[in-house]
């Protein structure tokens, strides 16, 4: 039997949105756990809540109640900066739109997460960048500002920036969501290699149904709730 | 802090007209300040010096203060018993000093000064022909003067030590003497306002600048405004005094008031309200430019307003990739301080080079007939202070413009921009 280990345990999670008599509770006491290496993949239609238990995974947000713990850090009970100093050192993330920096290069917009704990200007860590652009297939472009970058070459900046900080959970929010098909193909090929050949673990908010029968694991979001949980590893195998 | 200061910098080296503009506006109010100020503080310096050069350090007056101390003693001693001390009136009281030769010599002994003169000022009317002023004819020894005051310098027309050989004589503020129509070597009537009347030769017109004394004042020998104001021949208004230090003075003032018994006055306290005058107007200058500084802060504050709205989405991506509140803050407080700083460097070079520019070929004015002084060059004051004060209150406004609109930085709730914009 393989042991594993839980990056992330999720309990009870409950979020409302909204204030007054307009707020309406988002999620109903949701438990999640995904073990390391796991290529996990989020479904559900528009307003089920995905992404905004996402935000509160990625601890972006706080939830109303529950707890959400990462590689044991338990991430409700900290204060502000605390939570900041986590999501950098635990948590990649991946968002719909690139949010790259327009201002600085690719390299540097990929060692941004390195510049918050101060560092990010090393020969080791301009290394790691390159290494990490190379991975995703545009070293060359390293010294290019966003603009100068197609949209799928922006994106894969964002991925390579989401693991510079090599993080126990890569996040994901929709991340072909604005992609053609050939470049969501391939940044879906650049997760599941980065699954495949560094383990790393991913959670992926989509509703790319293809993307998501490619998972190993598919949890599935309606109406605040997880309604289904369906592991695929060993179909695939 | 490297890399919040390289954050800082891409910001506003992306926006370069903008960030100009900032600066610009910045250096704008730093230059008009120094400027301001060089010319607030010259124009001082220059009165201060024209006083200097013609007014004595330090004046004995005729009022008594052994009097006064006398009796502040005996209520000291029979506080009980004494209800008032009074001085009946003394028909020929004068505003006087009596025995003013003695005690002239006296104070030129006492450690500090260097030169007495004994002054005395009458109010007299002069003529010349049918031409009529009212003046204040200033007797003085000529050469005890030339050792207080720079007045023998400043004749433009004749000679100073011709007073000196001419009992006669009288030296004439130069506006005084154009509007009698005299010139050197013409004969005057003074008449004192007892009715006594002199003749004076004019040996010499005198131009300091000072409108006080060009406007009205005739200096003669002594004797000759004794006689007109019919007081006796060791009696005069004043001693004047020249001192080794120029400012510092009360610790010698109170000295010589010992010695003398009578009330000494510094030049400041003499010119007391000409000085004040001047420097509310510097300080009222002051404030105006400030504004000027304060509408700069308002730029910074505006340009950083609109990189944070512009940069909600950034800061909500840097937030969740772990920068802290304090290191958003940081970006800005950076950006605004090197507005400030660059807008600063600028404004003072800016400033310098235009000072020193005037200095090289300053400005110069036409007279002006009744003027306080006679400002005919615009005399600029340097002093490494003006931008050392101007710097650090750039920065501070800088700084608080900065904050201000940092508030709105370091309230940007990651997810709420980023699910906004998803």
């Amino acid at each position: 039997m393989e042991v594993t280990t839980p990056v992330l345990v999720a309990r009870g999670l409950t979020r409302r949105l909204g204030v007054g008599a307009g707020a309406r509770e988002v999620l109903h006491g949701v438990d999640i756990t995904i073990e390391a290496g796991e290529f996990v993949a989020l479904v559900g239609p528009s307003g089920s809540g995905k992404s905004t238990l996402l935000y509160l995974l990625g601890g972006l947000d706080h939830p109303d109640a529950g707890s959400v713990e990462i590689a044991g850090e338990d991430l409700a009970r900290v204060d502000d900066d605390t939570l900041a100093k986590l999501r950098n050192r635990l948590i990649g993330f991946v968002y719909q739109f690139h949010f790259l920096l327009p201002e600085f290069s690719a390299l540097e917009n990929v060692l941004m997460p390195l510049w918050a704990r101060g560092g990010g200007r090393s020969r080791e860590d301009r290394a790691l960048g390159l290494e990490l652009l190379g991975r995703v297939g545009i070293a060359e472009k390293a010294g290019k500002l966003p603009r100068e970058l197609s949209g799928g070459e922006q994106q894969r900046v964002a991925v390579a920036r989401s693991l510079v900080n090599r993080p126990k959970l890569l996040l994901a929010d929709e991340p072909t969501g604005n992609l053609d098909s050939a470049n969501a193909n391939a940044v879906y090929e650049l997760f599941r290699e980065l699954n495949r050949d560094l383990g790393q673990t991913i959670l992926v908010v989509t509703h790319d149904t293809d993307w998501a029968a490619r998972s190993d694991r598919i949890l599935r979001l309606l109406d605040g709730r997880v309604v289904g949980d369906e592991r695929r590893r060993e179909e695939r195998a | 802090m490297r890399e919040v200061s390289l954050l800082a910098w891409r910001h506003l080296s992306s926006r370069p007209r903008q960030s100009v503009l900032t600066i610009a506006g910045v250096a704008l109010g730093v230059a008009v300040f120094v400027f301001t100020v060089s010319m607030m503080d010259g124009l001082l310096v220059f009165f201060t010096q024209s006083l200097i050069k013609v007014s004595p350090l330090l004046t004995v007056l005729p009022e008594r203060l052994d009097v006064n101390l006398a009796r502040d003693q005996l209520r000291r001693v029979s506080s009980d018993e004494i209800v008032s001390i009074s001085r009946p009136p003394v028909p020929d009281d004068r505003p006087t000093i009596r025995g003013a030769t003695a005690l002239a010599e006296r104070v030129r002994s006492v450690p500090g000064v260097v030169g007495s003169s004994v002054a005395g000022a009458a109010p007299v009317v002069l003529s010349f022909g049918t031409i009529a002023e009212p003046a204040i004819l200033v007797g003085l020894d000529p050469g005890d003067e030339a050792t207080v005051t720079e007045l023998p310098r400043c004749v433009v027309q004749g000679r100073w030590d011709r007073l000196a050989i001419r009992r006669d004589g009288a030296v004439v503020g130069k506006d005084l003497a154009d509007r009698l129509g005299a010139q050197v070597g013409d004969r005057l009537a003074a008449v004192g306002d007892a009715g006594q009347v002199r003749e004076l030769e004019v040996v010499g017109i005198i131009a300091t600048g000072l409108g006080a004394v060009d406007e009205s004042s005739a200096y003669v020998n002594l004797s000759v405004a004794q006689g007109v104001a019919g007081w006796g021949g060791d009696e005069g208004t004043e001693i004047r005094l020249r001192t080794v230090a120029i400012t510092n003075l009360d610790g010698l003032r109170r000295r010589l008031q010992a010695v003398t018994g009578h009330r000494v006055e510094t030049w400041e306290e003499t010119s007391q309200a000409s000085l004040k005058l001047f420097r509310m107007i510097g300080l009222t200058t002051y404030l105006l430019t400030g504004f000027v500084l304060v509408v700069a802060g308002l730029g910074i504050a505006n340009k950083l307003t609109t990189i944070i709205l512009d940069k909600e989405r950034d800061i909500a991506v840097l937030r969740s990739f772990g920068f802290s509140r304090g290191a958003i803050r940081g970006v800005f407080l950076i950006e605004g301080l090197l507005l400030g700083a660059s807008g600063t460097a600028v404004g003072c070079l800016t400033a310098a080079a235009v000072i020193e520019y005037f200095t090289v070929f300053p400005i110069r004015f036409a007279a002006r007939e009744g003027a306080v002084l006679a400002y005919t060059e615009l005399f600029l004051a340097k002093d490494p202070r003006y931008y050392l004060v101007i710097s650090v209150a750039a920065l501070a406004i800088s700084a608080i413009a900065a904050l201000v609109a940092v508030r709105r930085a370091v309230r940007v709730v990651p997810v709420e921009v980023l699910r906004g914009t998803a």
